[in-house]
């Protein structure tokens, strides 16, 4: 099982990595969407967990290029508001549900646990 | 889904039921999402009941991996509702829909807000209408579900009618006593589906399908005003629309359905045709972001055509449907309902079509097809898989590597057993296919034959999407239909006799299919006349199958399980005995062969269940490895009874017995059964008692316990009875896999 994270903060990068990896879980991690879309193109991941604003490549970009060619692999975005439209915009790009920032580590493995089987 | 006739058992104190309606489109699986994952989650909160949708199935076993089959489901928990929301969260508002239908694990809630609405309605008024009306939308939707399978039964007309007009009644009464907007529609709305019945049944005597549907969808309107009435909230203007087409003036409704029942299949086909075609791309398009000028151009052609020719074919719902797209991306949504709608109009019209519709459904999403040969050349590949892993086993442990590197390599093989394990459960995953494949022959067989015999039957089927092993859903038809023609011929009494009997004039044929511990269940079950124990008793004696003595020892469920014994019963005496016993011998030998069991129950004059208990697949057997002279055997652990480690054998008239319990057990050499010479019955050391068979069987050796892969007998062999298949061991080593 291996996921990818992908958030421009090296905390929120390290905290999903440290509670993944207490699973059994394989993280790998990367800064921006551009990196991770590089990666993703490269390898196959269980599920793709990614932050929305980043540089140089945002969040909402690079699910819009990854459903382009992956339909299948389950894409969670990170958001920091409950706001409805922005849940709807990123269902309507392909994501496959959201996590609401700040997260604790157990409401990530909960939903990890559901999403990377 | 009638939901009360699905409810395996009564609620639990804080037990809650809820209601699931799954209604998605690709555009949710193409978000990576899994609609198992959500069942898997779903069933971990309760237990849940799933109803799969009949149009959605494909027509053989490839079985699409992003489409939702499953129509509703009901879920039993003591969780809340909230705790269930959560859970469907990221779908919910995506085509899937909660209802509670009954909530105890909270109860005060509604309680509380219940007084709030119902200010100057007197109590025992307010309460009896409360229980009244929930019993009144309960038995509407029982007589709704009996009358979709009867059309044209005139009392459950009347019936229904009566139930619309007490409602108005009572909700009229309360209203006296002040406004209340919700009840007031709930009036309405009850009001319509009475005229239009009163209508349908002065007019043609019966109601059309859309007719029906329209009724069912007046049952939920209903059932929204009520809860609203109940918990005090407000009812917005979302029923007018019912309520419109409820109170469309008859002339117009008839004149709609003529012309749609004009329509020929021909016309139907032609268009679903096109349908298929433009549908196919412009489903591509609908997935595109931007489109070009040409793709633009073609969209708006495409969509032209298809609104006209549906137009023309008087198809309302999908006209309506059409309606709405502005723009390629609306159409994700859309082109599964029409393709269902498709499906509804098509085998309305024409049973056979029903088959290629269905086909035609899946080809709008994605699936990969396998052929039976490919999935049994996997199942083989697993076979070799599984005995390489039993040869390396055995390799280290007979090899002369040093421990060191046993210890290494034993590491390794438990790792390969566990890829081995993994791909041979997926592989058995896969040849899992819905019973309803097998049961959907069913409904036309019953009707068949129960018209030929001048019967009326109700025929249910249940758990239709319960997996089972394809192989043995295929060996499962030529029972099934043997049963059910027992129950249909023998069972079920003919009207008048069970009026006379005071049970209903139609008789009840129950197919159900579900998982137990013991594996995989199918049941048959009937209200007709049932067996009659002493008739079991006294054909068993007659025909010499037992003593007299050793019948009265049985109990009356023991002698029933008698008519499964070969030689019970002939075709010509079947009818005057107690009913049954035509072939049942062949029914329980064919599910024997399977390593599964026949269970008859029976209470005379109440009617007969037949239980067949199978095994969760065919393809990995536990057997046990003997050996006998030169050659291994294995037998299938579900036929072994007993093994006798140093047995004693006394000779009686020159027969070889083995002294066991007190009892004297007659044997015979293994070896002997296959005419491959005696074997010297003394030097035998173990002896074998099979479940099925009263001869101890000798053997050399007991090898030991091993999984396998049956394969099929060498043509060479196959006329060699009792030789099931070859099952390969460890060292490459074959062994006979027996069936006695």
């Amino acid at each position: 099982m291996k996921v990818l994270i992908v958030d421009d903060a090296p905390t929120v990068r390290s905290l999903v990595k440290t509670t993944l990896e207490a699973m059994g879980i394989t993280v790998l991690g990367a800064s921006n969407g551009k990196e991770a879309l590089d990666m993703a193109k490269r390898e196959g991941f269980t599920l793709i967990i990614s932050d929305i604003n980043m540089p140089v490549m945002n969040g909402l970009e690079f699910l819009k290029a990854f459903r382009s060619f992956n339909r299948r692999t389950p894409f969670l975005v990170l958001t920091t508001e409950s706001d409805p439209e922005k849940k709807e915009a990123a269902k309507r790009l392909g994501a496959t549900g959201w996590i609401v920032k700040p997260f604790r580590p157990q409401d990530l493995s909960n939903v990890v646990r559901r999403f990377a089987r | 889904m009638k939901w009360q006739e699905k409810l395996p058992r009564p609620l639990k104190e804080h037990e809650n039921l809820y209601l699931i309606r799954f209604n998605l489109g690709p555009e949710v699986f193409n978000r990576g999402i899994r609609i198992e994952w959500y069942i898997e989650d779903l069933k971990s909160l309760g237990e849940l009941i799933l109803e799969v949708q009949k149009e959605r199935l494909p027509a053989d076993d490839e079985v699409a991996e992003d489409c939702c089959y499953i129509a509703e489901a009901l879920l039993i928990s003591e969780e809340p509702e909230g705790t269930i929301k959560e859970l469907l969260e990221f779908i919910l508002d995506d085509g899937v829909h909660i209802e509670t239908i009954s909530a105890r694990g909270s109860s005060q809630e509604p309680s509380e807000e219940k007084a709030e609405p119902t200010e100057g309605i007197p109590e025992q008024i307010l309460n009896d209408y409360l229980v009244e009306t929930a019993e009144h939308l309960n038995s509407i939707e029982n007589s709704l579900v009996r009358l979709e399978q009867q059309a044209g039964e005139p009392s459950l007309l009347n019936e229904l009618f009566r139930q619309f007009h007490t409602m108005k009644g009572n909700t009229g009464l309360l209203l006296s006593f002040g406004p209340n907007a919700a009840l007031e529609v709930l009036k309405r709305i009850a009001h319509c589906s009475e005229t239009m019945l009163a209508r349908a049944r002065d007019e043609h005597g019966q109601l059309s399908e859309e007719e029906i549907d329209t009724l069912f969808e007046a049952l939920d309107a209903l059932r929204e005003c009520f809860r609203c009435f109940k918990e005090g909230k407000a009812l917005d203007d979302r029923f007018e629309g019912l309520i419109a087409r409820l109170s469309a003036s008859p002339a117009e409704g008839e004149r709609v359905d003529s012309k749609t029942s004009d329509v020929s299949d021909e016309e139907l086909r032609a268009f679903k045709e096109i349908f298929l075609q433009y549908g196919s791309i412009l489903d591509e398009l609908a997935n595109k972001q931007e489109l070009s000028a040409d793709e633009q151009e073609f969209f708006e052609r495409a969509l032209g055509t298809l609104r006209k020719s549906a137009e023309n074919l008087k198809q309302k719902r999908i006209t309506e449907l059409l309606q709405t797209v502005k723009a390629p991306s609306d159409l994700k949504g859309i082109m599964t309902h029409i393709s269902n709608e498709l499906g509804k109009r098509t085998s309305k019209s024409h049973e056979s079509q029903r088959k290629s519709t269905k086909t035609d459904a899946i080809q709008l999403e994605s699936s990969i097809r396998v052929t039976q040969e490919q999935m049994d050349r996997l199942m083989n590949l697993v076979g070799e898989l599984t005995a390489f892993r039993e040869w390396l086993k055995w390799f280290v442990q007979h090899g002369d590597e040093t421990w060191a590197k046993q210890k290494q390599l034993r590491e390794q093989i438990q790792r390969y057993s566990r890829l081995v394990a993994e791909v041979q459960r997926t592989a058995m995953e896969m040849r899992m296919v819905p019973v309803y494949m097998l049961f959907q022959r069913f409904p036309k067989v019953v009707r068949d034959i129960s018209k030929a015999l001048g019967k009326k039957v109700q025929f249910e089927i249940i758990g239709e999407n319960t997996r089972i092993d394809k192989l043995m859903l295929d060996r499962l038809g030529e029972p099934l239909i043997h049963l059910i023609r027992n129950s249909l011929d023998h069972g079920i009494e003919f009207p008048q006799e069970r009026m006379a009997q005071g049970k209903p004039e139609a008789g009840r044929l129950l197919l159900r299919a579900f998982y137990s511990a013991e594996g995989v269940v199918i049941e048959v079950e009937d209200d007709g006349r049932g067996i009659d124990p002493d008739m079991v008793r006294l054909k068993a004696v007659e025909k010499g199958l037992r003593s007299e003595e050793e019948v009265m020892k049985l109990s009356d469920e023991e002698v029933i399980s008698l008519i499964m014994l070969p030689g019970f019963s002939t075709k010509e005496e079947a009818t005057e005995l107690s009913g049954r016993g035509v072939g049942m011998d062949a029914v329980s030998s064919s599910v024997e062969a399977m390593g599964g069991k026949v269970k008859i129950s029976s209470r005379q004059g109440e009617g007969t269940l037949v239980k067949l208990i199978l095994p969760l697949t065919l393809a990995v057997r536990k057997v046990l490895i003997i050996r006998s002279g030169e050659l291994l055997f294995s037998l299938p652990v579900e036929q072994l009874r007993e093994v006798v480690n140093r047995p004693t054998f006394q000779w009686v008239a020159d027969r070889p017995f083995m002294v066991h319990r007190n009892e004297a057990i007659p044997v015979v050499p293994l070896s002997s059964i296959f005419g491959l010479g005696n074997s010297d019955v003394v030097e035998a050391k173990k002896v074998i008692l099979l479940k099925e068979r009263e001869e101890g069987i000798l053997v050399d050796e007991v090898v030991g316990l091993t999984e396998t892969v049956t394969k099929p007998m060498p043509r060479a062999l196959k006329t060699v009875e009792g030789l099931a298949g070859v099952s390969i061991l460890g060292k490459g080593d074959i062994a006979y896999q027996l069936s006695l």
